[in-house]
């Protein structure tokens, strides 16, 4: 993974300084709200229902075991002892006076941390797929790219008052892991017919109260362009998007209204400018970086799964391997999804005894390489085929060993209104709810994956828009409403769900989705997924399922 | 109260460029699409400091336009974003009198590397790189 050198360190440590003075400079009185506010969320401090609550960085969903140890320590001294992994691949802690702020940005600092522009109108962390580096279908690692964009777009002095956030997602492999159609700029990495592997640009998704699925701006952009271009794009964005509604300030709204061909005109006529610039990085730069993304020293191995009748009697080790763990592009290793969802914790929450744990683990069987997801669920990338049993017993000793990625019960929701300010209704409760009435193993692998997300208001933190099931709450007249969409995908398929009916009310959402799950079972085709069902016969007969009380 | 940017610093200016021809572009005018500036002086406002159109203005005056004249900054400016501004390509300030000046000078230097190129001459991280792979420090015996 990548490690700093004296000035990526030196520009962190520069910026801790200065949170410091701006809290200092709140504390006295010197700066109002208004003014702190902007300067606090561009460091990842928001102000919510019951604290401060401190987001941050996992710059592309990297981490090392030495980095979690800390995240560990942070969650027991300033949290309670929990961190909250997010949509966009980083961590949240809920309970930090703002006084104590700075002294964590030294703790982070440490370790290569910080909590830099994961929030504010400006260009946010960049994401990308949490099996970079391990898959085999992809064409690069695509984190090189993400480590230029993040070094790029830190402090970038032009774009850091944007009309709105602005997030980026990396991806380099055919089937989508990363949602790049729902990001504001969607990069992915392709051949052209020549062979030269460069980027496919999307431009203009998001979700939020307007979903837009992002659409092609450039086909191919070479790859030494990446820089010239993205500022092309920003600088159209910052002097054209609407700044007079806060609603309608993403780049998903100008794009809109001005046509994918007016603005992709007006983007390269800007290119013709910004690659005259030093901003393309010299190929030198880019291998610089290349070097620290080197596949870690793999043993050569044959494909080998535990044969020991220990492992192979164990249902739930093998339900475990079925949908917990995935194709590894080094044969005799595989990629193992973590899952946050266990029936006993908030869905992406994590104790501090499960981050040691994890770090511990992360040692022993991951080349100290740990990732998060945006479907806010942990990975070990790179782990040994013969370690995979005891590995998944260590797991289970501290309920890390659910076996659900992609099932029913990896439900992704927001904080809603336990945490958050802007929330409508409360997310964790029904994301629990469902999770209970679903909870035999048994019955979610027969159901095959579903993909539910749930979002606590129209903000959309919880990705309900591209759920093969969202649930969005509502707030009508004091009572809390959950309004169903159905057919959504973030993946290659990207797709925003469609609204099918009235809300329904607490009471009634797990038994109306029970009966859209029954529905599907009834009427599925061999081993058709959910959404693909639903794409084959229409909204009619779910809607009539999910009413159907 | 005006202030001039000079060596990296900020003084507070003593006349008023009484005699020099100044142009105020509004925050909606497009410098790409302008061919000259004439001006001895280019105004940009900021009605709000939230309101980042004049940054990506300056620059297209400074890189596009080649504009080596005074390019100055008016409206709501405070400590958090001048160095931006002078990153940027900004070099006088039209602040409120009972700004804290040494405050604003503080903040300009409160970081010594930067990531990206701007309009100022600051070399890039990467290009710092590049010349500690080729000069290695010399270290003392």
């Amino acid at each position: 993974m990548y490690r700093y050198d004296e000035f990526d360190a030196r520009i962190v440590q520069d910026r801790v300084s200065q949170f410091r003075g701006q809290v200092q400079r709140r504390l006295t009185g010197e700066l109002t709200e208004d003014q702190f506010k902007p300067l606090r969320l561009m460091n990842g401090v928001y102000l919510q229902l019951h604290a401060y609550m401190l987001r941050v960085a996992i710059p592309y969903g990297t981490l090392s075991s030495d980095q979690m140890r800390k995240l560990a320590f942070i969650a027991d001294k300033y949290d309670k002892g929990f961190g909250h992994v997010t949509t966009r691949q980083n961590i949240q802690f809920n309970w930090p006076a703002l006084v104590d702020i700075p002294e964590v940005l030294d703790h982070l600092a440490e370790v290569e941390m910080h909590a830099i522009q994961t929030s504010g109108n400006c260009i946010r962390n960049v994401t990308t797929d949490h099996f970079a580096g391990a898959t085999a279908d992809e064409l690069e690692d695509p984190r090189v790219w993400c480590e230029v964009i993040r070094q790029w777009s830190t402090f970038h002095p032009e774009f850091t008052f944007l009309p709105r956030k602005f997030k980026i997602a990396v991806t380099a492999s055919a089937q989508d892991r990363a949602a790049v159609r729902v990001h504001d700029i969607g990069l992915h990495l392709v051949k052209n017919l020549a062979g030269e592997t460069g980027f496919e640009v999307y431009v203009g998704g998001g979700l939020g109260r307007t979903p837009y699925v992002g659409e092609v701006i450039r086909s191919f952009l070479p790859k030494e362009h990446l820089l010239s271009y993205l500022e092309a794009i920003l600088r159209v964005y910052n002097l054209q998007g609407r700044r007079d509604n806060l609603y309608k300030a993403r780049i998903k709204i100008l794009v809109n209204a001005l046509g994918m061909d007016q603005f992709r005109e007006l983007v390269e006529a800007e290119w013709l400018n910004t690659r005259e610039t030093n901003v393309d990085l010299p190929q030198e730069e880019v291998d610089r970086i290349n070097t620290y993304f080197s596949p870690p020293p793999f043993e050569n191995l044959s494909e080998a799964n535990d044969q020991s009748s220990a492992a192979q009697d164990n249902s739930d080790f093998i339900r475990w391997l079925k949908h917990n763990v995935s194709a590894h592009k080094q044969s005799g290793y595989a990629i193992v999804t973590i899952s946050l969802k266990s029936p006993e914790m908030a869905p992406g929450d994590i104790t501090s005894g499960q981050m040691r744990l994890i770090a511990d683990l992360a040692q022993t069987y991951s080349f100290d390489e740990i990732r998060t997801t945006h479907e806010q669920n942990l990975v070990f990338p790179h782990v040994r085929q013969q370690d995979l049993f005891s590995l998944w017993q260590k797991l289970s000793e501290q309920d890390l060993a659910t076996a659900n990625a992609g099932l029913v019960s990896d439900i992704i929701a927001c904080p809603g209104l336990d945490y958050c300010n802007l929330a409508n209704t409360r997310s964790i409760p029904v994301a629990k709810r469902i999770q209970e009435r679903f909870f035999s193993p048994e019955k979610q692998e027969e159901i095959g994956e579903l993909k539910i997300k749930i979002s606590g208001c129209i903000n959309a933190c919880g990705h309900h828009h591209v759920g093969h099931i969202g649930i969005l709450g509502v707030d009508k007249k004091g009572e809390e409403f959950y309004q169903i969409t159905l057919g959504g995908s973030a993946a290659e398929d990207a797709s925003i769900g469609e609204i099918v009916g009235r809300g329904l009310s607490t009471d009634e959402v797990v038994d109306s989705i029970e009966r859209l799950v029954t529905y599907y079972l009834e009427t599925r085709q061999s081993d058709e997924r959910f959404v693909d069902t639903y794409k084959r016969l229409g909204s009619e007969p779910f809607k009539e399922a999910l009413y159907a009380a | 109260m005006l202030l001039k940017l000079k060596n990296n610093k900020l003084e507070v200016a003593a006349g008023d460029d009484a005699t020099l021809n100044s142009l105020t572009l509004d925050n909606d005018a497009s410098v790409a699409e302008t061919s000259e500036v004439t001006a001895d002086i280019v105004i940009l406002n900021f009605p709000t400091f939230k309101d980042g159109r004049a940054y990506t203005q300056a620059r297209q005056l400074r890189e596009q336009l080649g504009f080596k004249g005074d390019v100055r900054a008016t409206g709501d400016i405070i400590r958090d974003q001048i160095l931006y501004l002078v990153r940027c390509g900004f070099t006088s300030f039209e602040v409120s009198p009972s700004t804290d000046v040494e405050g604003l000078n503080a903040a300009l230097v409160e970081f010594e590397n930067f990531y990206q190129p701007a309009a100022d001459q600051v070399l890039p991280a990467w290009m710092l790189r590049q010349q500690a792979r080729q000069k290695p420090l010399r270290r003392s015996a």
